[in-house]
C-alpha cells in the first residue's frame, strides 16, 4: 500500500516534471531504412506476437516494452508523450481513450484506418473514436460472466443465481451456513467492475448532447446498483477484497469465494494462479437485473497511436494485424498468453477462442462470453475527464472498504467532482437528470 | 529452547575468569531471549523468501507460506533468466555496474575527502565538514527530483550516468572517511613521510590509503548496499528497461498483474540478494575491523 502510494507519487512527480521540461525533445529524421515503432503494453506474451510481425515485415520493426498493468502505467505513458520520446503505440483501457484524446496525447489516425472499422465490434470502434475521429485500434473486450465453484455450490446446496436478487438470497444462505466463506465480494481496487455494474443497469455516466456532456454518475440506475452492493456489504453476506493484490489468489485458492464476476480476460489469471482448483470451476452468465438480459463489459483495451508518432500509417497497420489476425491472436488469446477476448468480430470464431477448457470441466467458455458481448448495452460512453474520475472512484472505493463512506454517497460525490472537474477544464457539462 | 539453556552456562564459565564481565543468570537469559527473538524476526522473511522461491505460481497461493509444497526452484530460475529474452541477467549486470563502479568511486572520493578534512588544516574546514554533515541529514529521495530536473536539462536522463553520477557523491562516505582518517593515522607518521620527501599525493596513496584499508572496505560495503538497494532514483531517471537495475526490474515485473508471474518475481528477488550476501561474507572481516576502529582511544 505504502509502496504503491510512493510509486504513484513518484510517477505523478515525473509526469509533472515532464510537463515542465519536456517541450524541447529533439526528433530524429526519418531515414530510408526500416522504420522502428515503439509499442508499450501489458499483454503477457505480446513480445511473441511482435516477433512474428518483425520476421514478416523487415521494413517495419516493432519494439515492444512491457509496462505495468492499467492505471499504474498511464502516468508513465503521459510523461513520455510530453517528453516527446513515447514512440508510437501504447495500450490503453477503453475507458481512458477519451481522456487521452482530450489531453492531446493521441494522434488522429482516421485517414489511415480505411475500412479497418468493419473488422471490429461496432461499440468498440465508437469507443476508440470519440467525436467521430479515430485514435486507437480496439484490442480486446471484457464481456462479463460469473466464474463459480461447482463443488462449493453443491456443498452449500445452492443453484446458479440468474438474477441479482437470487444472488443476494444465495449470498445470505452461504454466509449463514459458514461465515468464513462468501458467495462473492466487492473488489475495492477495481473501479471497472463497479462501473460495469452500473453499465449493466443501463446507467449513462457520460453522454454527448450537442456541444455539451451529460453526466449521470448518480443517475437512478447507477444509484440502484450502488445501493444493491452497499446493502449486501452491510448485511455482512459479502465482504470487500482487493482484487489486484496477490492475496486475492490465496483467498480464491482456499475457496473463500464461491464466485467471481469478471471480464473474459480473467480466465487466464484464474488458471495460472489457482491451478490446484482445476476442474472445480464453471462459467455461467452474470446475474441480470430482473426482466432484463443486459450484460456488461469490464476492462478491454485498445492500442492507441500516440501524439508524436512518426509512422502512423505503419503503426495502424501493425495494430490492426496485432488485434485481428489469427497468427497474433493465437498467442494473445491463448490461456497462457493473456487470454484476450478479441475485439475483432471474425476473431470470435477462431479456434483459440473456442477451446473446450478442461479447467472448466470441458466447457467452451466462448458460448457464454459471446452471448454476454452481444448483450452489452452499446450506448455506454466514457467521458473526457474519466482519467481523473477513475482515480477519484478508486480512492473512494478504498474508503468504502474501511467504512469511511458508502457506495451511494460515493456516486453522489463522484458526480459533483466530475462536473466541477469538467467545468474547470472548460468542458461544457451538466447533470443528466 | 536449547539455545537459551546452553548459552547461560557459557556465561557462567566466563564469570569465573573475569570479574568485570560478571552478569547475572537472569540478565543473560533476558539478553539471549531478546537476541533470539530479534534473530527470528529478521530471519522469518528470509525463510519465507527461500521457501517461496521453490514453489510454482499455483503452489504459492494454495499452500502455507512457511512450508514447502512441490519443488520448482529450477523451473523458476529458468523462467527468471528466459523471461523477456533474458533481461534479468542484464539487470543484474547493471546493478553490479552501478553498485560496483559507483561504490568504488564513491568510496575513493569519500575517503580522499575525509582524509583531507582530517589531516589538513585550512580555513573553512569546519564549515565544509558541517555542510557535509548537513547533507547526511537530507534523505536522498528528496534530492532525486531536483536531480531529475538538472539531468533532463543536460540530456542525461535515461542514461547510465543518471544513476551512476548521483551514486558517486555520498556524504556518509566522507563522514566515515574523516572519522577513520582521524583515528587510524597518527600525524607523526605523515610528518615522517614528509621529512622523507614524499609528495602529498604519494603520502595519500602509499601511506594513508593503506592504513585506511579497513575503512575503505567498510565505506565500500555501505555504498555498495545503498546503491544496490536504491529504488527511487532509477525509478525516476530511467525509462529504458535495458538500463534498469535489478530492483526496479523486479518491481516492473511485479506490477504486471495481468501476468501470472509471482513465482518469477519471488525467485528473482532471491537471486538478486545473492550478490549482496557474497559481498558481505567475503568482506566481513574488514567490515568488523572497520567498525571497531577508533572505538578504543
Amino acid at each position: 500500500m505504502k509502496k504503491s502510494q510512493a510509486l504513484a507519487g513518484a510517477l505523478t512527480v515525473s509526469a509533472v516534471l515532464a510537463l515542465l521540461t519536456g517541450c524541447g525533445a529533439a526528433g530524429t529524421t526519418a531515414s530510408a531504412g526500416p522504420v522502428t515503432i515503439d509499442y508499450m503494453g501489458w499483454v503477457p506474451k505480446a513480445d511473441k506476437a511482435v516477433d512474428i510481425w518483425n520476421k514478416a515485415h523487415p521494413e517495419t520493426q516493432v519494439k515492444y516494452s512491457p509496462v505495468s498493468n492499467g492505471q499504474d502505467a498511464y502516468p508513465k505513458i503521459r510523461s513520455s508523450v510530453q517528453a516527446g520520446n513515447a514512440g508510437c503505440l501504447a495500450q490503453l483501457t477503453l475507458d481512458q481513450v477519451p481522456s487521452f484524446v482530450a489531453d492531446g496525447m493521441l494522434m488522429d489516425v482516421t485517414q489511415y484506418t480505411g475500412d479497418v472499422k468493419d473488422t471490429f465490434l461496432d461499440w468498440t470502434w465508437s469507443q476508440v473514436s470519440p467525436g467521430g475521429q479515430t485514435y486507437a485500434i480496439p484490442q480486446d473486450t471484457g464481456p462479463m460472466a460469473m466464474y463459480y465453484r461447482t463443488d462449493l455450490f453443491e456443498k452449500f446446496g445452492i443453484t446458479v443465481p440468474k438474477t441479482w436478487d437470487e444472488f443476494a438470497t444465495a449470498a445470505k444462505t452461504v454466509h449463514a451456513a459458514d461465515p468464513s466463506v462468501s458467495l462473492g465480494y466487492l473488489a475495492t481496487d477495481d473501479s471497472s467492475t463497479v462501473a460495469a455494474y452500473a453499465w449493466q443497469r443501463d446507467s449513462s455516466w457520460f453522454a454527448i448532447d450537442g456541444d455539451s456532456w451529460k453526466v449521470g454518475i448518480d443517475d437512478s440506475a447507477s444509484a440502484a446498483s450502488a445501493t444493491y452492493w452497499q446493502d449486501l456489504l452491510d448485511s455482512g453476506a459479502i465482504a470487500t477484497t482487493k482484487r489486484w493484490d496477490p492475496g486475492f489468489y490465496s483467498e480464491l485458492a482456499s475457496g473463500k469465494y464461491l464466485t467471481m464476476m469478471g471480464g473474459a480476460w480473467n480466465t487466464a489469471l484464474i488458471e495460472a494462479n489457482v491451478g490446484d482448483t482445476a476442474g472445480k470451476w464453471a462459467l455461467a452468465p452474470m446475474p441480470t437485473v430482473k426482466g432484463s438480459t443486459a450484460s456488461a463489459n469490464s476492462g478491454g483495451s485498445a492500442v492507441a497511436v500516440l501524439k508524436g508518432c512518426k509512422y502512423p500509417e505503419q503503426a495502424v497497420a501493425f495494430a490492426t494485424w496485432l488485434n485481428s489476425s489469427e497468427d497474433s491472436l493465437n498467442i494473445l488469446s491463448a490461456a497462457d498468453g493473456g487470454g484476450l477476448y478479441p475485439a475483432a468480430t471474425k476473431a470470435l470464431d477462431y479456434a483459440v477462442v473456442n477451446k473446450k477448457d478442461s479447467f472448466f470441466g470441458g466447457q467452451n467458455l466462448n458460448d457464454i462470453f459471446r452471448e454476454s458481448a452481444n448483450n452489452v448495452n452499446v450506448g455506454w460512453a466514457w467521458g473526457p475527464t474519466y482519467s481523473s474520475t477513475d482515480t477519484t472512484l478508486t480512492d473512494g472505493l478504498a474508503k468504502v472498504a474501511t467504512k469511511g463512506t458508502t457506495l451511494p454517497a460515493l456516486m453522489t460525490s463522484l458526480q459533483t467532482s466530475t462536473l466541477s472537474d469538467m467545468k474547470g477544464r472548460g468542458i461544457q457539462a451538466a447533470a443528466s437528470h | 529452547m536449547t539455545l537459551t539453556r546452553t548459552r547461560p552456562q557459557k556465561t557462567e564459565r566466563f564469570q569465573n575468569g573475569s570479574a568485570e564481565l560478571r552478569v547475572s543468570r537472569s540478565t543473560a537469559m533476558v539478553t539471549m531471549g531478546v537476541l533470539t527473538l530479534a534473530a527470528v524476526y529478521f530471519l522469518i522473511p528470509v525463510w519465507w523468501l527461500i521457501v517461496s522461491a521453490t514453489k510454482s505460481n499455483t503452489a504459492l497461493f494454495s499452500s502455507n507460506g512457511f512450508g514447502f509444497s512441490g519443488f520448482s526452484l529450477f523451473d523458476n530460475i529458468v523462467d527468471v533468466f528466459t523471461k523477456q529474452d533474458g533481461l534479468f541477467g542484464r539487470w543484474l549486470l547493471n546493478s553490479v555496474l552501478y553498485a560496483g563502479i559507483g561504490g568504488l568511486l564513491a568510496t575513493f572520493l569519500g575517503v580522499a575527502c575525509g582524509y583531507a578534512l582530517a589531516k589538513y588544516n585550512f580555513r573553512g574546514r569546519g564549515v565544509i565538514f558541517g555542510a557535509i554533515l548537513g547533507g547526511l541529514l537530507i534523505p536522498s529521495a528528496l534530492l532525486t527530483v531536483p536531480l531529475y530536473l538538472m539531468f533532463s536539462r543536460i540530456g542525461l536522463v535515461n542514461t547510465v550516468w543518471a544513476v551512476l553520477i548521483p551514486a558517486i557523491v555520498n556524504p556518509f562516505a566522507v563522514y566515515l572517511g574523516r572519522i577513520y582518517a582521524a583515528a587510524s593515522m597518527p600525524d607523526e607518521l605523515l610528518e615522517a613521510a614528509r621529512l622523507d620527501g614524499a609528495s602529498e599525493i604519494r603520502i595519500f596513496f602509499s601511506v594513508a590509503l593503506r592504513l585506511m584499508s579497513p575503512a575503505f572496505v567498510t565505506v565500500f560495503l555501505f555504498s555498495f548496499v545503498s546503491i544496490w538497494n536504491n529504488f527511487f532514483l532509477p525509478l525516476i531517471m530511467l525509462s529504458d528497461q535495458s538500463l534498469y537495475p535489478v530492483t526496479l526490474g523486479i518491481f516492473n515485473w511485479y506490477t504486471q498483474t495481468r501476468e501470472a508471474n509471482y513465482n518469477v518475481v519471488i525467485t528473482g528477488s532471491l537471486l538478486s540478494v545473492i550478490p549482496l550476501v557474497i559481498a558481505f561474507l567475503s568482506l566481513q572481516r574488514f567490515w568488523r575491523a572497520g567498525l571497531s576502529a577508533g572505538s578504543v582511544k
